[in-house]
């Protein structure tokens, strides 16, 4: 960077005349080292100024020699001023690092807090929550200075927006330089630094395929967080907030050495979030983070060497969506089926508890003044857990069961009574867990003993379950950069990652009963001449299970990935360009540990070994017209490994893959425009992407063949295209405006082919069924949303920003099973039936209103005593959807269950998350720095 | 440079907008699609290989043959018969309620190997295995998915047209096979009985060919419903039970609307006059006269069970059972088998018939009146009987001024009694005093009787 | 003032670790006790208000108590639970699967009949909750099952009625849905070792039970294709039977509740 201002600095030194001078310098911001390309230099007292450019360089022409005082401002930083002599004819003032104003950083702070944590976690059901396993994208991805990304994470998060309608998985995620996607499922690990906002500033995320100094990146951008201690602000930051959320009350504690003169830096960060009900009725949360850094700096900074520790143990009871049907009936659209009183007491029934502790150390080694070499080095363990409720030879527990609902009678007199019954009669719409307790109680089953002789036993009907995925994760990832000439630069990186996952099914409550017995009664009823079709694992038969037994399956899937990347960077006046290629090497398999009775050959043992290599390309360019006018260009090709778990037609029984497994491909391109002053920023741009050939597994419980439903889909194609502008505009004074708007749509492509498969029969249902989808909307977020923003930030330290949002062509997400011949089989397709199989729903357009304020009280100025630290008291409200639009469904979808034989789609209608209605959260805290 | 930016944002804005055009959604196919299996054998060649004994198909064989027997009315039950373009088979599934993944005209696409050829009293059977009697086991339906693989649905399988002479000698070609045969009956004591009835019901062609149709009691939806009487399309599976027999899919096969071979279908009105001698007679089935309604129950002047139809040839007055909602100058054709015709006060009526023995043939026409004096009109009122005839220049009188009741029509050629009914519409309607034209219904009710359908048409 | 913010952030995080999210739950009480009703009616009651061949709705205040007999823990029964109090049996039609979980053998019921129609199924008494326009009826939905079922007691003691097989060759409606105890039968040749049912198809299969006359008497034993014992073999021997007593279309039907109800041990007869 230092050359290109020399450069400039040659440059405009032509121009300059006798007894004036040109004064000229780089900002930063301090803590990143980021450029930062809106920042205005003033010479005090006079009409002298200059922006910086896209560089960071400002330059001031034609300055009278004598002295000065300059000034440099940039929206989100503290003013930075110092005094000069104007003598000669060029004045470098330096390389200038401002601070990021404290009012900014409070923002920040206040909105990260009420938000980050906070998108509502409902649980889809037990088993289908797997496919929306992403509904916190929103919130993983947090602030930044690109107004898009700050809106679409903080403000559009409410509408579980997804960027560009990718999944997250298509983000490379990175802590401290270290990978951190989970390999089972593609997704960031996000919530295993969740709570700990205090020390997560420090982001950089890009969205889309351009250039990035770190990694190749996925097709959706790159997340990277820095939390080491030497990047963390100074001081001692103690908070208090209090919310109507799914936490009620929140304590934060953080403490920063900053770089000492030793070299050390230490951080240690400390959260606790808890409710003992939220926002939700039923829902409670109980989750505490850590984090401890510790960087040491060696050799004038030539070697840093960081280590850092962090997690974040969580218990949450969380919401289980619901239908139309139930929530009118509940009268509310908060109503929640997964919970009941045990005994009198409050008992969730889906209790989702993750923890799982990540320790990184990282060396960065600046080789040179033009290279460096980071190496990142982690480990993780831990499980993460989610229960439910098995129910064997007994009723379905779940109180919205379409069985148990009004519209499955046909007696209008019956159908009524029951009406009543649900609106007035809480205990029927809530899980009954005494009648569990009695129910197993008196249940005694005939099992044979170690000699085989029927032995009669208390063993439980109802159980409830704990559905663990218990991971290790070894990562390796370094990255070398070098500037080898002003005009190109080059980066490469290599990174190993090893990831194991054992899966299985954990008794976590027999609710009353001794033992559980591990049997699949179900295949017992379909193979009756066979005495170990029933058996779960065929070396342990007919166990009794009690609490901590694992059952029903148990299998580990180890995969390694070795990749490496190479990235030339090129920058001239008006054009820079880049090109960059990845390799990747993938092998994973499943290795069971249960043999199951219905493929004792397939389900023991280590599996064969499935290979993938994928390569990817990328390239762009940017067109500088100009300090202020950009255009760019970035295109990009991928092909990816199927995730494991997609790639396993039904991974809990069997090692069979999806027939046809291989790479998927994607193509994608972008293209925009983007102008930049001190005073407004905007950003014009479009996209389009293809995805072709993914794989995916949906497993869900059917509840009328009483097991799992495998579906793989093959050939599954979608296109993601749309395009976004965002605007950021400072008015007048402390008053600003912003936008954002997205117009996307994502369709899936082509018709895809489904593999079915059942777990209580060893029977393949379907082979290359063909799902009939194309130009079908991918759903489950809002492929429209609009954001306008209007600030105003006060001199005297208070802001308020308030954002209109407005939400549209948000689709039910498609069970394909009702796009399949099966499903209109002897149907006429201008039918009315017909249809309504494959029509799919668009959810309601919604409007919202967010509130941010916030106000710091600076306490030195009220006690004198206060001298060696400046003393702070920030105050921050956060009210999210303050219109009060309760009738907001965030995502609906279409439940997987159809029932072929009667093709009543009131049997399993679609299922609703709603946003929650005007909440809260306020915040006081303490800082001492 | 601004304009360049400018011009760069409305590209760039109408890329992204003319991207998201909507395009067609998908939909599955309309009669779903056929399975990728190639198919190398036909119905025909299987059959054929069968020679006394039943054998298990041990190559792979395909075949693709399209359900044209179901089990839906319960005729057919634990089977499906198939064709392909060769022949028939009856493919036995151990299951009920199979209609509802293999209807009718669903082409199913089947992997032979493994599975069973044998025979039941004749009937060639494809299934799971053999039974002792040589008859075959159905699939079970766990197995079904292994061997049957559904196609296209909604597939319109022609019948074969045949004859019972035809089928009696061929029934082993055809077995299993659609069928169609036309111009037949239920034979003399099959008609009007039960479906399952006893060991069948006989089905014979004008010629006297005849051949069983077997309805188990119990199963069929139809088996207590009555078989029809008439003549007609008959459509069904060619059966084998030691000889042909005939398997109905459902009732809304049958098509025995029409004449049976005895019946006189097209009679005239004077052809079916002409059949009275004397006595009442019950008319065979088939009977059937078309014509014009000539009578106009709307204004009251007829009893609104009574019509008359007049055809070049003659009228006949015709009593229903109930009220029929024939207009005046209605096309229509009634049919009169099984009703009598009778001689009633002097004159011919067919009595008793149903209503819905009476069908309009659509649009309207007028019959064309005799023009005649009343001195003809009286000396022709048995040819001319229920027919219209016109008066020219007669005088009315008697009676009151109304035309309500009785009056005399005289034209000085002779006179006739012109009889109102008191519930006419126009009965308290002054009659013309001087002279006029008449129109009117000449009916033989002891004696002539003129009967006009209201003034407005029939007296100028 | 330093002082004065170290306490302050002390009290405050204390409370903050303190206060403890509940997570723990005691196991509710274990009871057995009838719920605070009276009866005040009794099935024979039920049944004799069935006088016309037609549904009969229930318009008295009727409460009945009565002991589950026989319930759909095997499948064999379905939707149905037989009753009986002192005064003879009913089979309580109720939509809903796995029954035997809270209404099993042994429990008291007590039903507030009010509503309910007493009908009769090929020949059996049954309680149900409506009845459809084209006369078919419906047992008592799972969703409006509180309204009319209060479970009292577990392990109440049943006493089979002990009876002779020649005495119920024909119909006799005072045993409908009685547990009764027939001795000394076995199944006929045909019918030993033979599966109850198909399991597969879930097609349902009768076999016949005859007792050591000479002349054979027999009587049929109905077992359903849902019956989880169904793909099991009928045993060969001689003994003891319970089971539900039953009619259908004018037959005598009957129906056990599970193969633990066969004590067909002994050496045949014949």
């Amino acid at each position: 960077m230092k050359k290109i201002l020399s450069i400039l600095f040659c440059a405009f030194s032509l121009a300059t005349f006798a007894q004036t001078a040109t004064v000229k310098g780089l900002v930063k911001d301090e803590l990143s080292q980021k450029i930062l390309d809106t920042a205005i230099a003033t010479l005090v007292g006079t009409d002298f100024k200059a922006n910086t450019n896209a560089d960071g360089v400002f330059v001031i022409t034609g300055v009278p020699y004598g002295q000065y005082t300059i000034e440099i401002k940039e929206g989100g930083h503290a003013s930075y001023s110092q005094v000069i002599q104007v003598n000669q004819p060029q004045v470098v003032v330096g390389s200038v690092g401002l601070k990021i104003s404290e009012a900014v950083v409070e923002r920040e702070d206040a909105r990260d807090k009420a938000v980050i944590e906070d998108v509502p976690t409902v649980t889809i059901t037990d088993v289908e929550a797997k496919d929306l396993g992403d509904v916190n994208i929103g919130s993983a991805i947090g602030a930044t200075t690109d107004v898009f990304i700050s809106v679409t994470s903080f403000v559009q998060s409410e509408a579980r927006f997804r960027v560009r309608g990718y999944n997250f998985g298509q983000t490379e995620a990175f802590m401290n330089g270290l990978p951190v996607n989970d390999l089972f499922t593609g997704n960031g690990l996000t919530g295993t630094w969740a709570g700990l906002t205090n020390i997560t500033h420090n982001r950089d995320i890009t969205i889309g395929i351009g250039a990035n100094d770190n990694s190749f990146g996925g097709v959706g951008g790159t997340y990277s967080l820095n939390t080491s201690a030497s990047a963390q602000r100074e001081g001692l930051n103690v908070s208090y907030g209090v919310a109507d959320r799914n936490f009620r009350n929140r304590i934060m504690a953080t403490y920063s050495t900053g770089v000492l003169k030793s070299g050390w830096a230490v951080t240690a960060s400390f959260t606790r979030r808890w409710a003992d009900h939220g926002y939700v009725p039923g829902t409670f949360m109980d989750a505490y983070s850590y984090h401890f850094s510790v960087d040491k700096h060696f050799a004038g900074n030539k070697h840093v060497l960081s280590f850092t520790a962090y997690g974040a143990p969580t218990i949450e009871g969380v919401a289980v969506a619901s239908t139309a049907e139930a929530y009118g009936l509940a009268g509310s659209n908060y109503y929640n089926s997964g919970w009941g009183y045990q005994n009198g007491v409050m008992r969730s029934a889906n209790i989702r508890n993750n923890f799982q502790p990540q320790f990184i150390l990282s060396h960065q080694w600046k080789i040179n003044a033009r290279s460096t070499l980071n190496t990142a080095v982690g480990f993780a363990f831990g499980k993460n857990s989610r229960t439910g409720l098995v129910y064997t030879n007994s009723p379905n527990p779940r109180p919205d069961y379409y069985k148990y609902m009004p519209s499955y009678l046909t007696d209008t007199v019956q159908q009524a009574l029951a009406e009543q019954s649900w609106r007035e009669n809480v205990s029927q719409r809530q899980i009954n867990w005494d009648n569990f307790y009695e129910v197993n109680r008196n249940n005694y089953t005939l099992v044979p003993n170690a000699q085989g002789i029927p032995t009669l036993i208390n063993s439980s009907l109802y159980v409830q379950f704990k559905s663990v995925s218990d991971q290790k994760r070894f990562n390796v990832n370094s990255v070398y950069n070098n500037s080898i000439t002003d005009y190109l630069n080059f980066q490469a990186g290599l990174r190993y990652q090893l990831e194991t996952s054992e899966n299985y099914y954990q008794i976590a409550d027999l609710l009353g009963g001794k033992y559980f017995v591990d049997v699949n009664q179900y295949a017992q009823l379909a193979y009756p001449d066979s005495a170990n079709a029933a058996q779960n694992n065929l070396n342990t038969p007919n166990r009794l299970c009690t609490v901590g037994d694992k059952f029903q399956y148990d299998y580990i899937t180890v995969q390694h990935n070795f990749t490496a990347w190479a990235q030339p960077q090129f920058h001239f006046k008006h054009v820079d360009f880049f090109v960059a290629a990845e390799l990747k090497f993938t092998s994973f398999w499943r290795n069971g540990l249960f043999r199951n009775g219905l493929f004792p050959d397939s389900s023991y043992g280590k599996s064969p070994m499935q290979n993938f290599i994928n390569y990817a390309v990328k390239g762009g360019v940017t067109y500088k017209i100009d300090g202020k006018n950009f255009l760019y260009a970035n295109g990009a090709y991928f092909t990816k490994a199927p995730l494991i778990g997609d790639a396993y037609i039904s991974a809990q029984t069997r090692e069979q893959v999806a027939p046809g497994l291989g790479n998927s491909q994607v193509y994608s391109g972008e293209a925009g425009y983007m102008y930049k002053t001190s005073n407004i920023k905007l950003r014009a741009s479009f996209f389009a992407t293809q995805f072709n050939n993914q794989t995916q597994t949906i497993s869900f419980y059917n509840d009328d063949l009483a097991t799992f439903v495998n579906y793989t889909l093959t050939n599954l194609n979608t296109r993601h295209l749309g395009g976004e502008l965002a605007f950021d505009a400072k008015v007048y004074k402390g008053f600003g405006v912003s936008a954002v708007a997205t117009y996307a749509q994502s369709i899936y492509t082509d018709r895809a082919l489904a593999t079915v498969t059942n777990d209580n029969s060893a029977a393949v249902i379907e082979s290359g069924q063909t799902v009939y989808w194309k130009n079908y909307n991918v759903g489950g977020a809002p492929q429209l949303a609009a954001t306008v923003g209007v600030s105003y930030h006060s001199p005297q330290a208070w802001y308020v920003d308030l954002y209109f949002n407005y939400y549209g062509n948000n689709y039910a997400s498609l069970n394909p099973a009702r796009f399949t011949t099966q499903a209109v089989t002897n149907l006429d397709p201008s039918s009315a039936l017909w249809q309504q199989i494959i029509a799919q729903e668009k959810l309601p357009n919604a409007f919202t209103m967010d509130l941010f304020a916030g106000y710091t009280w600076l306490m030195n100025n009220q006690f004198a005593k206060m001298k060696k630290y400046k003393y702070y008291l920030v105050f921050g409200l956060n009210v999210t959807n303050m219109n009060n639009n309760r009738n907001f469904i965030t995502s609906g979808y279409e439940q997987y269950n159809f029932d072929f034989k009667t093709r009543n789609l009131a049997y399993y209608p679609n299922r609703y998350v709603y946003a929650y209605g005007a909440n809260y959260l306020f915040t006081v805290s303490f800082r001492m720095n | 440079m601004k304009k360049l930016s400018i011009i760069f944002i409305a590209f760039v804005l109408l890329g992204g907008l003319s991207s998201c055009v909507k395009e067609k959604l998908d939909s599955p196919p309309a009669n779903g699609t056929d399975p990728n299996i190639p198919v190398n054998y036909t119905v025909r060649a299987l059959k054929a290989r069968y020679v006394g004994a039943g054998f298990e198909i041990t190559q792979d064989q395909v075949i693709s043959a399209i359900v044209v027997g179901d089990d839906k009315s319960g005729n057919l039950y634990k089977q499906l018969a198939i064709e392909d373009s060769t022949a028939g088979i009856m493919l036995m599934i151990d299951a009920s309620g199979l209609y509802n993944m293999y209807p009718i005209g669903t082409r199913l696409f089947i992997k032979l190997k493994g599975m069973y050829v044998g025979q039941k009293k004749g009937l060639l059977q494809l299934g799971a295995y053999l039974n002792a009697d040589g008859s075959v086991g159905g699939l079970l339906s766990s197995k079904t998915s292994s061997f049957i693989f559904p196609g296209k649905w909604g597939i319109n399988v022609a019948p074969i047209v045949t004859t019972i002479y035809n089928l009696n000698g061929n029934y082993n070609a055809l077995q299993s096979e659609l069928i169609e045969l036309d111009n037949v009956e239920f034979a003399a004591g099959s008609k009007n009985v039960p479906y399952a009835t006893g060991y069948g019901i006989t089905l014979k062609d004008c010629s006297g060919n005849t051949v069983i149709v077997y309805t188990a009691a119990g199963y069929a939806t139809f088996a207590n419903s009555l078989s029809p009487s008439g003549n007609g399309k008959f459509i069904c599976i060619a059966g084998v039970y030691n000889g042909p027999q005939l398997t109905i899919r459902d009732t809304t096969d049958i098509f025995l609307t029409g004449a049976d071979c005895g019946a006189q279908a097209g009679l005239t009105i004077a052809q079916l006059r002409n059949q009275y001698a004397g006595s009442p007679i019950v008319l065979p089935s088939g009977t059937a006269i078309s014509g014009v309604v000539i009578s106009d129950n709307a204004n009251g002047n007829t009893p609104g069970n009574t019509m008359f139809l007049q055809d070049a040839t003659g009228g006949m007055q015709i009593h229903f059972t109930g009220a029929h909602p024939f207009a005046l100058n209605s096309n229509v054709t009634v049919n009169l088998g099984g009703d009598s015709l009778i001689n009633f006060n002097g004159g011919l009526v067919v009595s008793s018939v149903a209503v819905g023995n009476a069908a309009p043939n659509g649009g309207s026409l007028t019959a064309t009146p005799h023009t005649a004096t009343v001195a003809q009109i009286n000396a022709n009122s048995s040819a001319w009987e229920s027919t219209l005839v016109q008066i020219t220049n007669t005088s009315i009188g008697g009676g009151s001024n109304t035309y309500g009741g009785s009056h005399t029509v005289n034209d000085g050629t002779g006179s006739a009694t012109l009889l109102t009914l008191p519930g006419a519409n126009f009965a308290s309607q002054l009659y013309p005093t001087n002279s006029a034209n008449l129109t009117s219904i000449l009916q033989q009710n002891s004696g002539v009787q003129l009967v006009i359908r209201n003034p407005a048409i029939d007296v100028h | 003032m330093k002082n004065f913010i170290i306490a302050l952030l002390a009290v405050g995080f204390l409370a903050g670790m303190s206060s403890c999210v509940k997570e723990k739950f005691t196991a509710p009480p274990v009871t057995n006790t009838d719920p605070d009703l009276t009866a005040n009616a009794t099935i024979a009651q039920l049944k004799a208000l069935y006088t016309t061949n037609v549904p009969v709705q229930i318009t008295q205040d009727y409460i009945i108590s009565a002991v589950v007999v026989g319930d759909d823990r095997s499948g064999n029964l379905y939707k149905s639970l037989a009753i009986e109090d002192a005064s003879g049996g009913i089979t309580l039609s109720i939509v809903g699967s796995d029954l035997y979980t809270t209404m099993p053998i042994g429990r008291r019921l007590f039903i507030k009949c009010k509503n309910l129609y007493v009908v009769q199924y090929s020949g059996m008494f049954q309680l149900v909750a409506y009845v459809n326009g084209d006369g078919t009826f419906g047992g008592i939905p799972t969703s409006t099952e509180t309204q009319y079922i209060f479970p009292g007691k577990r392990g109440i003691p049943v006493t089979p009625i002990v009876t002779s097989l020649a005495s119920i060759t024909s119909p006799n409606v005072a045993l409908q849905s009685e547990l009764i105890e027939l001795d000394n039968v076995e199944f006929s040749s045909i019918d030993k070792n033979q599966r109850y049912a198909d399991p597969v198809n879930l097609i349902s299969v009768s076999h016949m039970l005859e007792d050591c006359t000479p002349n054979r008497d027999d009587v049929a034993v109905y077992t359903s294709g849902y019956a989880n014992f169904a793909g099991s073999r009928t045993p060969s021997g001689n003994g003891k039977v319970l089971c539900i007593y039953g009619v259908y279309n004018g037959a005598t039907q009957l129906t056990i509740r599970d193969t633990t109800d066969l004590f067909l041990t002994g050496p045949s007869c014949h």
